[in-house]
């Protein structure tokens, strides 16, 4: 018990550390002392002298928003994974790989061509609306009675992507002046965040990550199938409908403020799994602050592998991802073989 | 304790699988469920644990139909131990048990004192005990169905449905197991229900049989007025003949 209020005491710490980071890196060189000053001056309120007000611009308006989305979407796309994970009890299972993620961008592009990003949360709104829809389209697809197929619900996820890419770039034809904004969408990127965007991705994180750590319970029983879930005492649908509904909000509200950014959900619970066991009221908070040093450090490497031209963090974030969902794929093919 | 009245279930709204069932579950009694595969014996459980909802006819559950039970209070009165359970997650035995709990636990509260307990005491009744941080996916097949039997046990229901419990164990442990359940439904009153196989098992530890055949209850008798040579005969179309002897229990010999 004291070891694991270790770990957690150690990642905050992390965390810390790299938000701090976070703020310095970049193509303006700001020293670590200036950043430091600058970061001070938003709790003492008095400006340093010898330091530029662009460097304040940079650091406050820029990096420190940029690092915030960064940590609450890291946390709400990780916290999303394992609630994913156990609803579909599959290990595999992640927004972004089972084309959610996707579907939330396509609500994004169309609200932007038709004009809703002038209507308040409309973006965000329509975002959310064609995740749930993708959401409900993977279910039907995959359903077998009362039971979903893994490697239906994993087809039904790529296809869905298929489907969804070949959507956009459609959009993007037809719609060549809003071509740059949508390809944000597609690549996923933190540079359009804002201190509001983040203040409206931060509350629908909280809210779901608070409904979905009181049904950590729930989460476990789920994960030993629906009918033994039922006979222990959980209301299996009721569950299943409550943590979709929460978990598809985080990620309708994620991406509409940074595209979409793989594998954050797939990677980190595994993480997590991995040294602390299947009991999801540990995997929660782990997972929490895995996800926001996941996305702290894949933005870090983002801004800084290739000066002075900044990566999509999305790409980052796949190019981790991507084998370990080989890894874990392989190893689902060898259990199915014995 | 349950009655069951005109019980009617057909898969996928078309093909019956159960056909007018009608019969009662007195408190305290030790039931066994035979028949053919195919007869209906798993989904009749599935039934009575409302795992799957019935077309036609009701379940009385202490006089009130199962329907008006919530699943936290169905799974205070009746605890399943299912036919088969794969593990996709690395739990541990203890917390496979400790779901056992759920019922009675409150959301963000951590395990009580009394759920460690009775999870303490299930497992030691199971003979889990030395296995509690075990991981459930390296358990064998056996230590996995009594950590399974211990969840049950964990539930502290007055009734357990069990669906082929002993299959997948060697000789021993079927009877421990068996054992156990004997004692459980002398000592606590439980009301046992199992669905079993093993015609010698069947005749030893049941009191009363359930015989299903294509979906038809065709007998709802004692025991031994149930398995005689010519009813096994007949059920299952396989030569039997009862041994009755003074010095020992009677037992079934196959020919």
């Amino acid at each position: 018990m004291k070891n694991r209020n270790l770990i957690i005491v150690l990642l905050i710490i992390a965390v810390v550390i790299l938000m701090f980071v976070g703020c310095v890196v970049g193509t303006a060189n700001i020293g670590l002392n200036e950043a430091w000053q600058i970061l001070l001056s938003v709790f003492t309120g008095s400006k340093h002298p010898e330091i530029s007000q662009s460097a304040y611009y940079i650091v406050l308006n820029i990096r420190l928003p940029r690092v915030l989305m960064a940590m609450v979407s890291g946390a709400g796309l990780s916290v999303c994974g394992v609630a994913f994970q156990a609803i579909f009890r599959n290990p595999l299972s992640d927004p972004y790989v089972l084309g959610v993620s996707s579907g939330a961008s396509l609500g994004a592009a169309l609200a932007i061509i038709v004009g809703l990003d002038g209507v308040l949360w409309g973006v965000s709104g329509l975002s959310f609306i064609t995740a749930l829809a993708t959401v409900l389209l993977i279910i039907g697809i995959s359903s077998m009675g009362n039971r979903l197929h893994t490697t239906t619900l994993l087809l039904a996820g790529i296809s869905i992507n298929f489907l969804i890419s070949a959507l956009i770039s459609l959009l993007m034809i037809l719609n060549q002046q809003e071509m740059d904004r949508i390809i944000f969408w597609t690549m996923g990127s933190l540079a359009s965040a804002n201190f509001e965007n983040v203040a409206i991705t931060a509350f629908f994180v909280l809210i779901g990550v608070v409904v979905i750590s009181l049904y950590a319970r729930d989460l476990n029983a789920l994960l030993l199938g629906s009918q033994t879930a039922r006979n222990i005492g959980i209301n299996v649908e009721k569950t299943k409908k409550i943590i979709l509904l929460f978990s598809t909000l985080m990620i309708g509200v994620i991406v509409s403020f940074t595209g979409v950014i793989g594998f954050v959900g797939l990677v980190v619970p595994h993480i997590v799994r991995l040294s602390v066991g299947a009991d999801n009221r540990r995997i929660l908070p782990y997972s929490l602050l895995g996800g926001m040093l996941f996305m702290l450090v894949s933005d870090i490497v983002a801004r800084v592998a290739i000066p002075p031209s900044e990566l999509p963090i999305g790409s980052i974030t796949s190019l981790i991802g991507s084998p370990i969902f080989i890894y874990l794929l392989f190893n689902a093919k060898k259990k199915l073989s014995r | 304790m349950i009655e069951v009245k005109n019980l009617t279930y057909r898969a996928n709204k078309q093909k019956v699988l159960l056909s007018n069932l009608s019969f009662e579950i007195e408190e305290g009694g030790f039931y066994g469920v035979i028949g053919n595969n195919g007869s209906g014996k798993t989904t009749l459980l599935r039934c009575l644990s409302k795992t799957l909802e019935v077309n036609d006819g009701t379940i009385f559950l202490n006089h009130k139909d199962i329907n008006t039970y919530s699943a936290r209070q169905l799974a205070k009165h009746i605890a399943v131990v299912p036919q088969h359970t794969d593990f996709l997650f690395d739990f541990s035995a203890h917390q496979i048990v400790m779901m056992g709990r759920s019922p009675y636990q409150k959301r963000l509260r951590s395990d009580s004192e009394q759920d460690l307990q009775s999870v303490q005491r299930a497992m030691e009744q199971t003979s889990t005990w030395h296995l509690r941080d075990t991981s459930v996916k390296v358990l064998s097949g056996g230590e996995l169905q009594r950590v399974i039997i211990a969840r049950a046990l964990a539930q502290d229901t007055p009734a357990i449905l069990l669906d082929e419990p002993v299959s997948n164990l060697d000789i021993k442990h079927q009877f421990e197991i068996m054992n156990l359940l004997s004692t459980l439904n002398r000592q606590a009153n439980k009301t046992i229900i199992i669905v079993i196989h093993d015609m010698n098992l069947a005749l030893t530890y049941t009191n009363r049989l359930l015989v299903l055949h294509n979906g038809d209850l065709i007998a709802n008798a004692q025991t031994k007025d149930i398995l005689t040579s010519e009813n096994i005969s007949r059920i299952f179309s396989i030569k039997a003949t009862v041994v009755k002897d003074n010095d020992t229990k009677p037992y079934i010999l196959f020919s």
